[in-house]
């Protein structure tokens, strides 16, 4: 066995750097000269509490509001996903032990945690890609609230939750945000949310916010192509095609469908350097497309450092509405994108 | 006029239901000097006309973000409306009393679904994008004759019935429910045998509710204006 560990995080101002990263809209991992979906092949997944109280959050408050980040996935009603609370465990996570442990973690000498709320780590079958166990930690060293509306100056440990069980699950960091810097040139550099529509986007809401609690369109159809439920694939379609930069593939461009008709914007990734992407369950309806680089994070957080990531072309649209039929894919389209 | 427009309306409604209730009553006719609308010998008559659907607002829609506020933070904005199209119609009517008919209508229009994108957050310039849409629809209708001045008649007629619209070559189907409401002229000239022919012009407010969107799924409204031939037998 090899013990893979994937660093996701979820940062107040600025993200870790991850090791090992293979975030796509579904988590990967290298298996030699293969890149293995992260899948759960059984559930209900079986979790253990550390039992350990933070300074504000005790451990059964922690089981409670780990149970409701589970249920908020568990109840998307297009995905088959279950979960178990198992029991309490004196193990802390990210110890190699073949348990799925969750709680609260100190770090004394990890600088490179202190923007870092919290990460989930996989334990894998370095042969199969099987997942065998995972472990998600919170940081004790920020202050938490498990309060059912939240409290100022402390961040939403549910929220926090519901995205790193959305790593668990298998989900990569969705794009569907905008942030700007602050404290930029200072050791305090990090980026600030203007916006965002994805429980899954790599920058959290500040302290006393509870938004990010339940799943968006995005997430919903990241986790329902990962574990479909029963005809989520005849109900739902796909965007398929390339964007393209002087007639060459951009590879890592963030391309977004918007439907009009309910608002739900859903986004995917270029993910070679043809510019190749596909986005599925869709709704079915008639879709304004956009691409953008992938300028509101850090890359590392989605992306391997050796993919050729380009950043340096303008935001553009598709020139049609694109129509995404049940059951089926619009068909390849072609996004021409310019330099800045 | 106002007594007509009512009887044609409680007409309409009685050919929605399950019942054909005006089949149960003998027909008078109404209080008014005005003739019979001339038709063929056996009050059929049968029409083909050339259609303009008028331009159909389906609003305004935007992408947005949730700040940390819980406002919108808007990506971008859409103005979205389907374009003036154009089709042909046909209609098979039967005679009932002297002046009411029923209608069985069948249409098929041609339009341009269009999105104009604008405030773009990343500046990116505005847009509009398009997409081709194609529309069946089914319906049965009620008209009532108003009044006939020598080989000319006017008349009021509503429908009701199904839609179906398709996008992109027909690779999204949507169906939904037509209706419509409007007035028109016909002109019956002298044919020969046991034939007649004339024209046809009426103008309509189109209802529709479902079907293709962009926006919010809500009753829709737009004009038709539609003339043609008809054959009466």
């Amino acid at each position: 066995m090899k013990r893979l560990l994937i660093g996701l995080s979820v940062a107040a101002a600025l993200l870790l750097s991850a090791p090992a990263l293979h975030a796509y809209l579904k988590l990967g991992a290298r298996i030699g000269d293969r890149v293995i979906t992260l899948r759960w092949s059984q559930q209900p997944i079986r979790y253990f509490i550390t039992n350990r109280d933070d300074d504000f959050v005790n451990a059964d408050q922690l089981r409670q509001a780990v149970g409701r980040a589970f249920g908020s996935w568990n109840a998307v009603s297009s995905a088959n996903t279950s979960s178990q609370f198992a029991g309490f465990t004196n193990a802390l996570p990210f110890s190699d032990d073949g348990v799925f442990v969750i709680g609260f973690l100190s770090f004394e000498n990890r600088p490179d945690l202190d923007n870092t709320l919290g990460a989930t780590t996989f334990e894998q079958d370095d042969v199969t890609g099987q997942v065998i166990a995972a472990d998600i930690f919170f940081n004790a060293g920020f202050n938490w609230s498990a309060a059912s509306g939240g409290l100022p100056g402390r961040f939403d440990l549910e929220s926090v939750g519901v995205h790193e069980i959305g790593h668990l699950y298998g989900l990569g960091h969705s794009a569907l945000g905008e942030t700007e810097l602050v404290n930029a040139g200072t050791a305090n550099e990090g980026r600030r949310v203007l916006g965002k529509r994805a429980v899954m986007f790599p920058i959290a809401y500040p302290t006393g916010n509870i938004e990010d609690r339940t799943p968006e369109a995005d997430d919903i159809a990241g986790i329902s192509d990962l574990y479909p439920a029963s005809g989520f694939s005849a109900q739902s379609g796909a965007i398929s095609g390339k964007v393209t930069l002087n007639g060459s593939g951009v590879f890592g461009a963030h391309v977004v469908a918007f439907n009009s008709t309910n608002g739900a914007m859903v986004g995917a990734f270029t993910l070679s350097t043809q510019g190749d992407f596909a986005m599925i369950g869709l709704k079915p309806g008639v879709y304004v497309v956009r691409v953008e680089p992938l300028d509101d994070g850090d890359i590392d957080s989605f992306f391997d450092e050796d993919n050729p990531v380009n950043t340096n072309f303008r935001v553009a649209y598709y020139n049609k509405l694109v129509t995404v039929p049940a059951g089926g894919s619009s068909g390849s389209i072609e996004i021409k994108v310019q330099a800045k | 006029m106002r007594r007509a427009v009512s009887i044609a309306i409680a007409a309409l409604a009685c050919a929605l239901g399950a019942t054909p209730a005006w089949a149960q009553t003998t027909a008078k006719p109404t209080q008014t000097t005005a003739k019979p609308a001339p038709r063929g010998p056996r009050g059929y008559e049968f029409s083909v006309a050339g259609t303009w659907v008028g331009p159909t607002s389906f609003g305004t829609s935007s992408a947005n973000l949730l700040t940390p506020a819980g406002a919108n933070l808007t990506l971008f904005s859409t103005k979205n409306d389907l374009r003036p199209g154009y089709g042909f119609e046909m209609h098979l009517s039967k005679r009932v009393t002297p002046r009411f008919a029923l209608e069985g209508s069948g249409t098929i229009t041609h339009a341009t679904l269009r999105s104009q994108v604008t405030v773009d957050f990343e500046d990116a310039p505005d847009v509009e994008v398009t997409e081709s849409l194609n529309r069946f629809t089914v319906t049965g209708a009620a008209l009532w004759t108003l009044a006939t001045r020598g080989r000319a008649s006017y008349f009021i007629r509503g429908s009701a019935g199904w839609l179906r619209e398709l996008v992109g070559d027909g690779a999204l189907i949507e169906d939904g429910i037509a209706g419509d409401a409007g007035a028109g002229f016909k002109y019956m000239k002298s044919g020969t045998g046991r034939r007649r022919i004339g024209f046809r012009v009426e103008g309509r407010l189109e209802m529709r509710h479902s079907g293709v969107t962009l926006g919010e799924d809500k009753l829709r409204m737009s004009p038709v204006i539609s003339g043609g031939l008809i054959i009466g037998f």
